[in-house]
This record gives C-alpha cells, structure tokens and sequence, in this order.
C-alpha cells in the first residue's frame, strides 16, 4: 500500500487548487493522483451528468462544501430570520440522498463537515440554542449528516472544525475568498490533507499499529539505573512527572483502539521491569506491553525482533524516543519505522502522541480492542536475523568527535555531580565531595581526564571521566565513568585508547583496572570484558601490557593532543616512584 | 542582515508556500529574473493571488507592516504589468516594489 498511487476526485462549491496542490506534493501515503470537478457543477457531479470527469471511478472522493451553498434554508438562518428546523433537516437529507447515490462513483466517499467563518458571532449568547442560534443549528446539521451517513460502508464524515481550530486566526482568508473563491487559509488545507491522507491510509489498512516507547526520559523522568525507581520523575506534586502520566496514560487509551504498546530500551531489563512493577504512579504496567527490548544492543535492530516477534511489519510501527540520535539512527536504518519528531518539552508529550494522524481505521472491532491481551497470552519469541546498517557506519554518519582534556578548576563542579550520579558505567563507584577529589588530586601520580562528546546533532558536554594512580611502572585506572547519554557510541573506547597511550608515553609497563561490582554496574563490566584487556576473574582485576598500544575506535574523531603533552612531561621527570 | 536581503528571504519564504501548492505547473524559481506575469510566468491567476497573500503575510511577520498587494495589484492600482520595471514583472521588481512601499510606511 504505501507505495500505491490512489486517483482521488475533489467535489466542491469553491476553489479546490490549493487542497489539491497540497495533497498532490505532501510526502504522507498514500500518493494521490487529484482531479478537481468542474467548478461550479458539484450538484451535477453528485448526480452524475457531469461528462467531464477524468476517471469512470475513483478510488476516493472528497466532498467538501460550505453550509449555506448546498442547504438553502440556513441561508436565511445566516439572515437571522427565524428558521424552519423541518425544512433545513429535510434538505440535509436530500443533500445525503445525493451522496449515497454517489458513492459507488469513488471506492471511498470523505465529507467535512460544514463550518461557518470563526468570525461570525452569529446570536451570541443565543447562538448555542438548537431552534435558533446558528451555530446550534449548524452543529443538528452535522449530526443528522453524521447520523445519515453512518450506514454507508465506505462514506466517513471528516471534522472540519477540528482543521479550523488548529488554523486559529488564520483557518479563513477573506482576501483569497473575494479574489479567488477559496475559503479557508492554507492552514486549513494542510491540516485537511494529513487527515484525508490518514483517512485514506486507514481504509487501505496501513493505520499503525504498533508504538514502540523508549523508557528513559520517554515514559518517565530520569534515568531508572542512575537514579533508581524511586528517584523517578512520575507523577506526585510535580508538573513534568503529572506530564508522564498524561502521556502513559495516552498511550495506555490506544490499546483501546487496538493499537498494540512496545519498548525499546537501553537499559538492564531487571532494573526497567522493576521500576513498572513498583513504582506507585506507573500507569503502564508489564503486562500493558505486547513485548520489550531492554538492553544494550543497538535500537533498529531490537525494534527488527520486536516487530518481527509480533508478527507485525515494521510499516505498521511508530517509535518513539527523547533522544534525537536514536531517531536518527532508526529512520536511517529502518526508514519504513515511523519516527516522528519529539518534542524537547516533557509537557507536550501528551499532546504531541494524540495529535499522531497515523492510527486512523475505518472501524473498530471487539478483537482490536483485546489485541494487546492477545499478543499478552502469546508472547512466544520468534527469532529473526536480519542485518540492518552497520553500527559502526551508523556512527560515522553521526561524526562523533570525542575531546579528552585533564580535569581544570572550571569543570570541577560538573566532574564532581557526574562522578556522583552515575551508576551504570561506572567501574568503582567512587563518591567524593569536591575538596576530597582535589586531595585526591595533589599527588603528581594521579591524574585525572574529562571528556566531552558531539555529534552533528549537538553537544552532549561533559559525558565522560577517568583517572589514572601510577606507581612505579605499573598504571591502575582508578574511575571509568560514562554518562549512558553517550553509551554504546564506542566513547568507551576512546577513554581507554587515551588513558593506555598516555600510561605508555609516561613510560609505565603496565595498566591494570580493578571492577568493583554494584547493583547497577554490569554494563561496566560487560564493556571491560569485550574490551581485551586479560582478566582475572579472582581479582576482578583486567590489565594490559603497554609494549602493546590499544587501538582507537575507527568510527570517531578523537581530541586528546593536551593529554599526551602532559604525558611527555611525565615521562621526562622520570618514572613516578 | 540588509533590508533587501530580508525582503528577498521574505519573498522566497512565499515562494516556498506556493509551490507546494501547484500540481502540473513547474514550480517558481527562487531567482530575481523569475518572472511573474506575461507568457514567461508559469503562475495562474489564483496561483498569483495566493503568491501576493502569502507575500503580504510574510512581510506582516517580518516587518509589522499590513500590505494590500493583492488587491492594489489585481485592481490596477499599481502599474502592475509585465512591461519592464512594473512590479509584477520579475522577483526582483517586485522586491523593489516592496522596499518601496516599506520606506513609505517608515516615512508616514
């Protein structure tokens, strides 16, 4: 379907080009083919004697038409005259007679509903009042076309009021009214096009209906193996984690719809599964979830397992993540994914998921609604190897450029909050106050770097620390820390191809680092296990020799010039004793 | 940035607007020489009015000033011919134009 080129016919009583011209060039499926009916002829049209017509059929056609052109009566509602009520409903039904007459002309037949310019004040206070007021009555028009029409299969009535509130001041043009018969402003029409788009997408079956979350900073405040569940951004006096709420609960609501719920997560699975369980103000629990990705792997191809595990394809899946990277990296390798922009502001969450015109269907059928409780009771894996992009041209693409700078007055502040804060990639979990890194600090064995990291995204700042005790000929990395904003992008392995080299041009023999084990540090541990350096299970101890250089990461362009200047002047006062 | 330049940009911002609006037609050229009425224009009659909209709208972002280029145009009030230097005639007269009725409105 996505590919498929749908011809759709515009029926109007006004100037369609603009409509046109926007659902011709917008890039939403499925493509359209347009044709305008002849202007002026839309009652011909309906009825069937016009001859101009392109196509004998069409695949879709939108009727869009203003209130007062096709129901004369509410003409003299306009007037605020007194209306007749019986008459304006008989002319509605005879204005739906037409449509039902037309419908088998167009295998889908889309009407919005009439509006009134937002600029018209009609009876004021009166203007609710269903006998009198001329919105009221507008409103009894649009359900008795609604209700008219509900029978029909392949006839949707569309909201237009919808487009009109979205285009705020700018939903009508009096200017290109009067000049060129066209009511509405262009916002209007864009708004209209996303919709009819969806509309038509929905009919052919290609509604999503799969979202993937991320969970960090996605469906909660913080990072969970930082900061611990309890430490979580969710709910309670505050409102970013009311803001979490709304947007779990949002997505809980399309489960509803049929729309099945996924996560894809950097993370330890144990710790992220916990954190849904326990955590008081979690709306979405485990079971909310038709199945999960939770580790360290890269995020297209966990989402390639998900879909597939789901029998789903990855054209029917939406993802959704805080970090514009991990888009970037989906979209890139995995470009049937939806992966919509999101917004920086955790209060517009909410607002941004309900407002994705991506889920529409035609119906909705008891079995959609149990979907998620299905895909529940059978979450039987299936494994799927399909290679997407390498990461590592991923990361090329990203041109990552790490920069490694020993420790100065101006970053300690920050060193200090990183050192204390991360959990994860975190090789010895030291804690210190400011004062005591700077004790820490005075010996001239001791040594310490920071690193900062950007891509062609952005900075991620001061992301990274090690530090370094020498004594004799023998190096001993004392912290190896990670902000997990950065994991994962082969930092890691930068920071060891610097502080090696370093240890090597100070004239060490010898590098050794010591994995003091925490709840939440395995990540650490995994990385210094695939890292290749010999280690020794009963010491936790991994070491390198330095005769041997440690390669740097191919992927990144790496800065750390200031850290081998200070290296020669190590190695030119003599081995440390 | 100079005044003209941020007309121009205003004037292109519209161009913009507009070509995602024309189907058969090729699309306007964001070029000074692109011409805007007579047989070298490719714009239609309602592609011209939604072009003048779309400009007076971005110049009402840019500068705060309300212009009533459509109308003053397609009523004749402005010598809006395809002859040389009238404004309609390319980007660039139009842009002249358009610096010209801004300096009025600093004046008045």
């Amino acid at each position: 379907m996505p590919n498929q080129n749908l011809q759709l016919l515009l029926v109007s009583d006004f100037t369609t080009d603009i409509l046109r011209g926007y659902l011709s060039n917008s890039d939403q499926t499925p493509q359209v083919t347009v044709d305008s009916a002849p202007y002026g002829q839309f009652f011909q049209t309906l009825a069937g004697e016009t001859e101009e017509l392109k196509q004998p059929r069409y695949d879709a056609a939108v009727v869009w038409t203003q209130p007062a052109s096709v129901i004369a009566s509410f003409k003299l509602v306009l007037s605020f005259k007194p209306p007749s009520i019986d008459q304006i409903i008989d002319e509605v039904d005879q204005f739906c007679s037409l449509l039902l007459q037309f419908q088998d002309s167009a295998g889908t037949l889309l009407v919005p509903t009439w509006v009134i310019p937002t600029h018209f004040r009609g009876y004021g206070m009166l203007d609710m009042d269903s006998e009198l007021g001329i919105a009221g009555i507008l409103m009894r028009m649009n359900l008795r076309l609604s209700e008219n029409l509900k029978d029909a299969s392949n006839i949707y009535v569309l909201n237009t009021q919808k487009w009109i509130e979205a285009a705020g001041a700018e939903a009508f043009n009096e200017k290109l009214w009067y000049l060129g018969k066209v009511p509405f402003g262009n916002p209007v029409f864009k708004s209209a096009t996303a919709d009819i788009k969806s509309a038509l997408s929905g009919v052919l079956g290609a509604a999503r209906k799969l979202v993937i979350v991320d969970l960090d900073d996605t469906l909660w405040g913080g990072i969970v193996g930082d900061d611990g569940w309890r430490n979580l951004k969710l709910g309670g006096h505050d409102a970013v984690g009311e803001a979490f709420v709304d947007f779990q609960q949002a997505l809980k609501s399309l489960a509803n719809r049929g729309i099945l719920l996924g996560i894809v997560s950097k993370n330890t699975e144990a710790v992220a599964l916990e954190a849904m369980q326990s955590h008081p103000e979690m709306v979405l629990k485990q079971e909310d979830f038709a199945g999960w990705r939770i580790n360290w792997n890269d995020k297209a191809q966990n989402i390639l397992e998900l879909v597939s595990d789901l029998s789903l394809g990855l054209q029917s899946t939406v993802f959704i993540d805080d970090n514009p990277v991990e888009r970037a990296r989906v979209r890139d390798a995995l470009p049937e994914v939806l992966v919509p922009e999101w917004p920086e502001n955790k209060m517009q969450y909410c607002s941004t998921l309900l407002g994705l015109p991506c889920f529409d269907t035609p119906s909705i059928s008891q079995e959609d609604r149990e979907r998620t409780n299905l895909y529940t009771a059978e979450r039987e894996r299936k494994s799927l190897k399909k290679a997407v992009g390498s990461v590592d041209d991923w990361l090329k693409s990203l041109q990552i450029n790490v920069s490694i700078t020993e420790l100065n007055e101006a970053d300690l502040q920050r060193t200090v909050q990183l050192l204390n804060k991360t959990n994860q990639m975190n090789l010895s979990t030291r804690r210190l106050t400011e004062s005591e890194l700077l004790g820490w600090l005075q010996p001239e064995d001791r040594k310490m770097w920071i690193c900062r990291v950007s891509d062609k995204f952005g900075e991620s700042g001061l992301t990274g620390i090690v530090s370094l005790e020498m004594n004799g000929k023998s190096a001993r990395v004392v912290d190896f820390i990670l902000s997990c904003r950065v994991m994962g992008r082969k930092v890691e392995e930068a920071l060891l191809h610097t502080v090696i080299d370093y240890a090597r041009s100070a004239g060490m023999g010898e590098l050794c680092a010591v994995y003091i084990p925490t709840a939440k540090n395995q990540p650490c541990f995994d990385f210094w296990r695939r890292s290749g350096l010999l280690f020794d299970e009963r010491q936790n101890t991994f070491t390198w020799r330095l005769d041997e250089p440690y390669p740097a990461p191919a992927a990144i362009a790496l800065d750390c010039d200031t850290v081998f200047n200070s290296a020669e002047d190590a190695a030119a006062s003599g081995p440390v004793q | 940035m100079a005044q003209h330049e941020k007309i121009t940009e205003a004037v292109f911002r519209a161009v913009d607007e507009v070509n995602l609006q024309l189907v058969e037609q090729p699309k306007i050229e964001k070029s000074s020489d692109t011409a805007l009425l007579g047989p070298s224009s490719n714009l239609g009659s309602l592609g011209l009015i939604s072009l003048l909209v779309a400009i007076e709208q971005q110049v009402q972002n840019e500068f705060g000033v309300a212009l009533n280029l459509a109308e003053d145009m397609l009523s004749n009030q402005v010598d809006n011919g395809a002859e040389d230097g009238a404004p309609l005639q390319n980007i660039s007269t139009l842009v002249g134009y358009l610096a010209q009725c801004l300096d009025m409105e600093a004046d008045a």
